[in-house]
């Protein structure tokens, strides 16, 4: 055993971090890139300080998520050899056209767009956003299609040499395992951006409730956070079958749970196949803040609709969708422990175990790293959130928007009459 | 195949020291300016590029795993403390850039100013003696068991960090003189662009003195003799890299400033070449166990795998260097400071 311990805790807590970080990115960016068409459609200077607002808020939390990335992306190799060595073949080409494909793009294009204000026409601009949105949804799906090989490895055989080799991509590209989940996830991340807009909003309309601004973007927020709270249910709840039937032991419990345990040590040998049963816990409070944000998002969505905000009943609405703000993160983070700690003992399942697949390490080592980088992903998370927090708070005010133009019209670059 | 993948990993790592090396130059720079205003105008100067920068040091990592998976694991549990500190250099960096363009406050900025080069000098230090240690080979075993860290400690290792240091230090600056002075809208733009002028100046120099330095204790080194497999080519490499960096030093005097970047970043990204070139075709090469070294060819992932990896990125790369080439084109002036 000895360095597999230390290294699972340092590995969940860092996936677990950096997927609060994306879950916010992906829901953000959408919101964002619609805002944006939207403003660069009709020209209408409020949609374009929602933009900037909501816009500086999803760059500070995917420029300081990156950092998480980083960590995730290197501890394969420092503390995970054995996973690497005799899978990597397969699951890592799907890591790295995440990298390369995606995320180096995504990057770039953020970059240009982040300081294209003002520089570059409406219409490439625009586009920036778009080719940000579209890179991060292929990131999320390169991830993916690894996890699921994890999940259910497919599409290898195993040389003489106990190195797995790759034999076919579209069989990893159609693991039973993967688009449910990939469909989830996404639509997990538009109920998180959804309630995460809504929650600012409503912070802020209980100042001001007749703030047109952040009038406008709770309607963006609550109709995202019910639109993705439909679709998470629709991709989710169809898991359960593709579970039973792959990872039976992920699900079952009492007697059934003791058979299993039985089944799978004579096909793998002695050994303890049971998932610990917090698991089933975690899931089950994930349902239930999926039930409690659904039902808030829709009556909000309902009541808040036209109604003064300043209300009683309408002002108590605005602080439950304030505090709402965290349990999405809650929520998808006991989603991935029942994805992730449901398939254990398995790493690779059925063919790599966990303890097998750690770096020759001492376990004091290990244990060093795990509060090295563990305390980094902790205050990178902290700090995030004080950031968005602060910027959130102080509201849109003096974000600089250039001079649309002429409704139709589409100036090449803006910077041209500026200068 | 498999060499051709070799090739696209040292591609990506020489585009992060060329590109990324710019801002841990810059970083390396920021005590040597005068106030919160310069530093605030020197980091504004790799803004709009940061981003860019960045990610090809991720691509590199990508690749390695994918291509490479069996060297990855290798390399970093045998250097785990100083690969570590990399990744540690590496979030920091990031994170103070950022954090510190949304601080306002001076204390809370000179605080990210010294996280900001803390990290930089680490990534600098830290790249040079990882080089020198893949030159003088690792205690690697067939069977695995981690190396011990007296394998990462040398004259050796220190010399090539204090070089690698050097140089980054001559590339930020050069680079700092170049943007700068293009721009006369930079508040102090003048007195920054002097100050990095004499910096750079220094360091050039320094850094061909420090390289020599580097090849002379290698030389006498008898791991690094062994483990060498094409000592002419690495001397001549390691040569050209003294030259850039004394040309830089000549481009810098004669004030020719974008000439100066490109002769330090030549002389940033031979390294990777350098290390390369003399350990081919191996890539890591074991000083405990001669059948634990690997070559090109036994390190790389399977001919699917690696054909997969072309097709599916082959032709995305030149689309990255064009959108790469387009961020420089589009912010070849500055952009407006309002934009973030």
């Amino acid at each position: 055993m000895g360095a597999a311990g230390p290294a699972r805790l340092e590995f969940a807590l860092t996936a677990s971090v950096h997927f609060l970080f994306v879950l916010l990115t992906l829901g953000l960016v959408t919101l964002v890139a619609i805002m944006q068409t939207r403003y660069a459609r009709t020209g209408d200077a409020e949609l374009g300080r929602m933009t900037r607002f909501w816009g500086l808020l999803y760059v500070i939390n995917y420029a300081v998520g990156i950092a998480t990335g980083l960590v995730m992306e290197f501890q394969f190799g420092l503390n995970w050899r054995n996973l690497g060595g005799a899978f990597g073949d397969v699951f890592g080409a799907p890591l790295a056209m995440e990298t390369i494909v995606a995320f180096v793009a995504e990057s770039t294009l953020l970059g240009m767009w982040i300081f294209g204000w003002g520089h570059l026409g409406r219409r490439l601009h625009t586009a920036l956003i778009w080719g940000v949105a579209l890179t991060a949804y292929l990131s999320a799906g390169w991830v993916l299609v690894s996890n699921a090989f994890l999940q259910h490895p497919v599409g290898y055989a195993v040389g003489p040499d106990g190195v797995a080799r790759l034999t076919s991509f579209a069989a990893l590209l159609g693991n039973p395992t993967l688009g449910l989940a990939l469909g989830h996830v996404v639509t997990a991340g538009l109920l998180t951006g959804g309630v995460f807009v809504a929650g600012v909003s409503a912070w802020h309309l209980r100042r001001r409730p007749d703030d047109p601004l952040f009038r406008r973007s709770l309607r963006y927020g609550l109709r995202t956070a019910v639109g993705g709270g439909l679709f998470v249910v629709a991709f989710g709840g169809p898991q359960y079958a593709v579970i039973d039937a792959l990872q039976p032991a992920k699900l079952a419990t009492g007697a059934r749970l003791a058979n299993l345990q039985a089944d799978l040590a004579a096909r793998f040998g002695p050994g303890d196949y049971a998932p610990p049963a917090w698991i089933q816990h975690a899931r089950d409070l994930m349902m239930e803040l999926w039930l409690l944000l659904f039902a808030l998002a829709v009556v909000a969505a309902l009541v808040l609709r036209r109604r003064a905000l300043d209300r009683p009943g309408s002002r108590a609405l605005l602080r439950a969708l304030v505090w709402a703000m965290p349990l999405p993160f809650v929520a998808a983070v006991c989603g991935w422990l029942f994805r992730e700690v449901g398939r254990q003992p398995w790493v690779v399942y059925g063919l790599l175990r966990t303890s097998d697949a750690a770096s020759p390490m001492s376990a004091g080592a290990l244990a060093a790293s795990l509060a090295v980088f563990g305390a980094l992903v902790a205050g990178l998370a902290v700090t995030d959130w004080w950031l968005l927090a602060r910027y959130a708070r102080r509201g849109p005010g003096d974000e600089f928007l250039p001079d649309p133009g002429p409704v139709g019209a589409d100036p090449v670059a803006f910077s041209a009459a500026e200068a | 195949m498999a060499h051709f993948w070799y090739a696209i990993l040292g591609l990506f790592l020489a585009a992060y020291v060329g590109l990324g090396g710019l801002d841990i130059g810059v970083g390396l720079v920021l005590p040597a300016l005068r106030g919160d205003g310069q530093r605030r105008a020197a980091l504004g100067a790799t803004a709009p590029f940061f981003l860019g920068n960045q990610v090809w040091i991720v691509a590199a990592g990508g690749v390695l795993f994918a291509a490479f998976p069996r060297v990855e694991g290798e390399l970093f549990t045998a250097a785990y403390p100083l690969v570590a500190a990399l990744v540690l250099a590496l979030v920091g960096l990031g994170a103070g850039v950022q954090l510190r363009w949304r601080t306002a406050a001076a204390k809370t900025g000179r605080g990210f100013d010294a996280l900001i080069t803390g990290s930089a000098l680490v990534l600098a230090v830290g790249a040079g003696a990882l080089l020198a240690a893949l030159l003088t080979g690792l205690p690697l075993r067939t069977g695995g068991g981690h190396a011990p860290v007296s394998a990462l400690i040398g004259g050796f290792p220190l010399a090539a960090g204090l070089a690698g240091g050097a140089l980054a230090l001559a590339h930020g600056a050069a680079y700092l003189s170049w943007r700068v002075s293009a721009d006369p809208a930079v508040v102090d733009g003048a007195s920054i662009a002097a100050t990095a002028r004499r910096i750079g100046a220094a360091a050039a120099p320094a850094a061909a003195a420090l390289v020599a330095v580097a090849a002379w204790v290698a030389a006498a080194d008898v791991r690094v003799r062994s483990a060498v497999a094409h000592p002419v080519a690495a001397v001549a490499l390691a040569g050209a890299v003294a030259v850039a960096a004394l040309l830089a030093r000549l481009a810098l005097r004669a004030d020719r400033p974008a000439l100066a970047v490109m002769a330090t970043g030549v002389a940033v990204a031979l390294p990777v070449v350098l290390v390369a070139a003399a350990l081919f075709p191996h890539v890591l090469v074991s000083t405990a166990d001669p059948a634990a070294s690997r070559t090109v060819t036994d390190a790389a992932a399977g001919a699917p795998t690696l054909r997969l990896l072309a097709w599916l990125a082959g032709p995305v790369l030149p689309v990255l260097v064009a959108l790469q080439v387009a961020n420089w084109w589009l912010f070849r002036r500055r952009p407006d400071a309002r934009c973030r």
